[in-house]
């Protein structure tokens, strides 16, 4: 679902890895919420976003925040060419009065997300 | 010793920059240079800079939570030593090898291309008013808009809604091997996104989740 508007063609959603002609290719997992594994958090906090507030606007912020590492499970099957996706959610409840928070994707006047990698170059024999 | 990954490579950018959100999990901030491209998207922005100290790349979180790749301490040219990371050992008997000395980031692999989508499990109820009555769905007020914003409720009554973001696998997994790591020596990876409240700052410090599906991966098609 983006945008309010469903899933479609070529689109992913909680149970359809993605939709060719019409038809849901499922996840391997079943649902990709409840089925994906915790690899890491993303800290949203006071400080992070006024050193990284994009725009400055009034009553708002845009914050281009990094994540804590991330699982080197994941790392490793982007580098073996396994593809995996990843899931954003809020890992505690927040309800709907207490104010929108999200991320943006996919909108040209935000730089869209990125992956960066912790490379180990030296070991202990 | 394995093989030495040299940063700034591939898809036009050089990154070597702090997490502020380590500094309220107790960790010092770390250092670095910005001075970021957009990359593959053609999008450019320059990040907020910074200059001087020392990192530790591996903070824990403020929650309580713990991260994966702790004990990292990163130097301003992005050079690391005595990480807490360990590789092999196992039941062979062989002694597990620590990691001395990291880099990081050493370059974006992967902005642009994404293909992110919302989520809302049905399991978990819906997050938009209207939802299911058969017409348009009602999420004006939640602010869905009519742009990429995905509104990350989590209510234990209006049900979860997640982001779900594919990269290019394929560039991915390129980036890598065009920059001569090895798989084994990668320790973990960071995820960078746009954060968004109508607020001026947070009111209260949230923790986002992440998580990772292995899907089945087709040539021709994203992971």
């Amino acid at each position: 679902m983006k945008d309010g508007q469903l899933a479609t063609e070529q689109e992913s959603n909680a149970l359809c890895r993605t939709i060719e002609g019409g038809q849901c290719v499922a996840w391997s997992q079943g649902d990709a919420v409840s089925g994906s594994s915790s690899v890491g958090i993303m800290l949203v906090t006071k400080a992070a976003v006024a050193m990284t507030d994009l725009d400055g606007k009034e009553g708002q912020y845009h914050a281009q925040l990094v994540s804590e590492p991330l699982a080197k499970e994941l790392a490793q099957a982007f580098a073996e060419g396994l593809g995996p996706s990843l899931v954003v959610s809020l890992s505690t409840t927040r309800g709907l009065a207490e104010g929108v928070i999200g991320i943006k994707l996919e909108e040209s006047e935000y730089p869209d997300a990125a992956l960066y990698f912790e490379v180990c170059t030296e070991w202990s024999s | 010793m394995r093989r030495l990954m040299l940063g700034c490579l591939v898809f036009g950018g050089c990154l070597v920059k702090d997490n502020p959100a380590w500094e309220d999990s107790g960790a010092e901030a770390s250092a670095g240079s910005t001075g970021v491209s957009g990359g593959a998207s053609g999008t450019s922005v320059t990040l907020p800079s910074t200059s001087g100290g020392e990192d530790s790349g591996g903070a824990t979180a403020s929650q309580g939570e713990s991260t994966t790749a702790a004990g990292t301490t990163t130097t301003a040219g992005g050079e690391a030593t005595g990480t807490g990371a360990t590789d092999g050992g196992g039941s062979t008997g062989q002694l597990a090898m620590q990691c001395t000395k990291s880099e990081r980031p050493g370059g974006q692999a992967g902005r642009g291309g994404v293909r992110g989508r919302g989520v809302v499990p049905s399991s978990m109820g819906s997050p938009c008013a209207g939802w299911g009555a058969g017409t348009a769905p009602d999420c004006g007020a939640l602010n869905f808009g009519a742009t990429g914003f995905f509104r990350l409720v989590n209510d234990t009554e209006k049900g979860k809604n997640a982001a779900l973001l594919r990269f290019n696998g394929e560039k991915v997994a390129a980036f890598v091997q065009d920059a001569g790591v090895d798989a084994a020596d990668l320790l973990a990876a960071r995820l960078e996104l746009v954060v968004y409240e109508p607020l001026t700052e947070p009111a209260q410090d949230s923790t986002l989740e992440i998580g990772m599906l292995l899907g089945m991966t087709r040539p021709g098609t994203w992971g």
